[in-house]
């Protein structure tokens, strides 16, 4: 379980969070919107430790995770981020290994345990098969899959992606996007990713949390959108001279968001 | 099957090195019987004149470069994964131009009154300089580094530290007179035959340490591959994996550095070879690998050296270019 208690988040003189409290519980997946700059990705480094608040507390299993060492908070959360690591002669089973770093000896050797996780967590994405082939031979869809499977196997309580679905074609975004709740429900993970793909995050996730600078809105996928919050946030269906174009971009968005239902 | 290859592979390296280093010391002007050598070593010489050059010339002198050759690659490699660049070679932080400061100081400085102490001191003194030159860039390198996260921020600041030395020196060497100016592009040209026995002691004992630091990051190295954001959320402390790291390179290229002049091309050069060899990014083998391959690779430079009596950097460049592009185009990969 990830909760947020009354954190404020910021650089310089912006504020981008301001006294915000959250709560996600475990086997959760939860998207996470908002608009460039909101302060997504600012959110995950903070809820990974590699940010400083400047006030409030983030406990992950009821432990604040300001006071982990590094290697302590590797073991309650891990993170995918946008990079695609593509080296030559790296093993995709490797890079998998590499997230047992936080349990290994000193040269990063996996012992018959580590082995069990980096295997169940090849299988769990998937991508068993392509355990010896090389991170440079590998597609985008694949990659993602692949770091996803070395989050797994960190073997941490929460899971955090930073825009998992970016640069895949139409089916590597549902396929990364139900792969992730299937993941929350069968692991008993809290999973929170953050997306630009609407009606991709709504139909996937369980649950939105949507930085409405500097506050939180979060919540299951229906309340948010009845709540009207997406087209407030994104600046859809308020008509004002700096956004003359909100009617045509109100009608490029997914039908989800939109409210309208295609599938009744 | 991997494992068993890479093993393989280690024992065949293992058996070239010492190959290379015994016909190292079969090398040289004089030519002296492989069994005399052998004796020589053990204090056994048939003549006190081949007693002093088997261990006060060829012995120093093959350690030297089997030491100064390891210590380089594996400082490139270590400069090539911190940094995520193929380009990078032991010396991207400044640490040769460090040492060029120190040692131009010393020999344009207090050339004149260094060169009457006599030649031991004089080449300790240039060593000495050097040495503290480039620590001194990397100390300064770190501190910075406390406070800039981004590691290309550090990477353009140690370039230009280095140009900016480089610059100081060329001025120290335009206001020089005609000795003290010969005697330092002598030093830059490398050398490994001013190494004597005590040198070489110290030199091994910098090196061994540098190498022990080394092998210490080879975690922190395989989750560097990944980036920095991915290594820090994998339990790495980046901070102290940094530092680390520079103070390796301090013992590695900055001592080799000092004594032997400016070796960096072999630093660029072997780590590509290596990985093109084993076929793995694994830096549990990469980093005996490089190591390896460098030891070999300066023995063979020394050998040619020897015979052409030629710079041993001139020699070092020459045979590594051609071999680069070779890897480079063949591959057309890198790091």
């Amino acid at each position: 379980m990830l909760e947020l208690d009354n954190i404020s988040l910021g650089y310089g003189r912006k504020v981008l969070l301001d006294g915000v409290s959250a709560r996600f519980g475990a086997g959760k997946c939860v998207a996470l919107l908002g608009r460039n700059g909101a302060g997504k990705s600012t959110l995950m480094r903070a809820v990974c430790g590699l940010e400083r608040l400047r006030s409030g507390r983030i406990c992950i299993d009821g432990r604040d995770i300001s006071g982990l060492s590094r290697e302590e908070a590797a073991r309650m959360v891990s993170f995918v981020g946008t990079e695609k690591p593509r080296i030559p002669d790296l093993r995709c089973r490797s890079v998998v290994a590499l997230g047992r770093a936080p349990y290994t000896d000193w040269l990063g050797n996996a012992d018959e345990e580590d082995n069990k996780m980096i295997d169940k967590a090849l299988a769990l994405v998937g991508m068993t098969d392509y355990a010896e082939r090389t991170m440079d031979s590998l597609s985008d869809g694949e990659c993602q899959r692949i770091m996803i499977a070395r989050a797994l196997a960190q073997d941490t309580p929460v899971m955090l992606l930073d825009e998992p679905t970016a640069f895949l074609d139409l089916p590597g975004k549902y396929a990364v996007a139900s792969l992730l709740a299937k993941l929350a429900h069968s692991a008993g993970k809290t999973i929170v990713f953050s997306t630009h793909d609407l009606d991709i995050a709504l139909e996937n996730a369980d649950g939105i949390a949507l930085l409405d600078t500097p506050g939180l809105i979060h919540g299951s996928c229906p309340d948010i959108l009845r709540s009207g919050a997406i087209g407030r946030v994104f600046g859809i269906g308020r008509k004002n001279e700096k956004s003359n174009l909100s009617e045509s971009v109100f009608n490029t968005l997914p039908c989800r968001a939109r409210g309208v239902c295609p599938f009744p | 099957m991997g494992r068993n290859r890479n093993s393989l592979l280690m024992a065949c390296g293992g058996a070239l090195l010492v190959v290379l280093f015994v016909a190292d010391l079969l090398t040289g002007s004089t030519s002296i019987a492989a069994g005399d050598i052998w004796k020589a070593l053990f204090g056994k010489a048939p003549d006190a004149l081949t007693g002093s050059i088997v261990t006060g010339i060829r012995l120093p002198k093959a350690l030297t470069a089997l030491f100064s050759g390891i210590a380089v690659s594996v400082s490139g490699l270590l400069m090539q994964t911190m940094f995520r660049n193929p380009l990078a070679g032991p010396y991207v932080l400044g640490v040769s131009s460090g040492a060029s400061l120190g040692a131009a100081a010393f020999v344009l400085g207090f050339g004149p009154v260094s060169l009457t102490g006599g030649s031991v001191v004089n080449s300790l003194g240039i060593a000495g300089a050097a040495w503290l030159g480039s620590a001194a860039v990397l100390v300064l390198i770190a501190f910075a580094s406390r406070k800039i996260k981004d590691i290309m921020v550090i990477l353009i600041l140690g370039m230009m530290l280095g140009s900016g030395i480089d610059a100081l020196v060329q001025i120290m060497q335009y206001l020089s007179d005609e000795t003290s100016l010969k005697s330092y592009v002598i030093w830059t040209m490398g050398s490994l035959g001013n190494v004597t026995g005590m040198q070489t002691g110290l030199l091994a004992a910098a090196v061994a340490a540098g190498l022990g630091i080394a092998a210490a990051c080879i975690k922190p190295l395989n989750l560097l591959m990944l980036g920095e954001q991915y290594a820090s959320t994998s339990g790495l402390d980046i901070r102290r994996t940094r530092n680390l790291i520079f103070l390796a390179t301090v013992l590695l290229s900055g001592t080799v550095t000092a004594f032997c002049g400016p070796l960096g091309f072999l630093g660029l050069a072997v780590p590509h070879l290596t990985r093109f060899i084993v076929r793995d990014a694994d830096h549990r083998v990469l980093l005996p690998g490089t190591a390896l391959c460098g030891g070999s690779l300066m023995l063979v430079c020394d050998m040619i050296a020897k015979t052409s009596a030629l710079p041993v950097n001139a020699i070092t460049s020459l045979m590594g270019i051609p071999v680069i592009i070779y890897v480079v185009t063949k591959n057309r990969r890198l790091v």
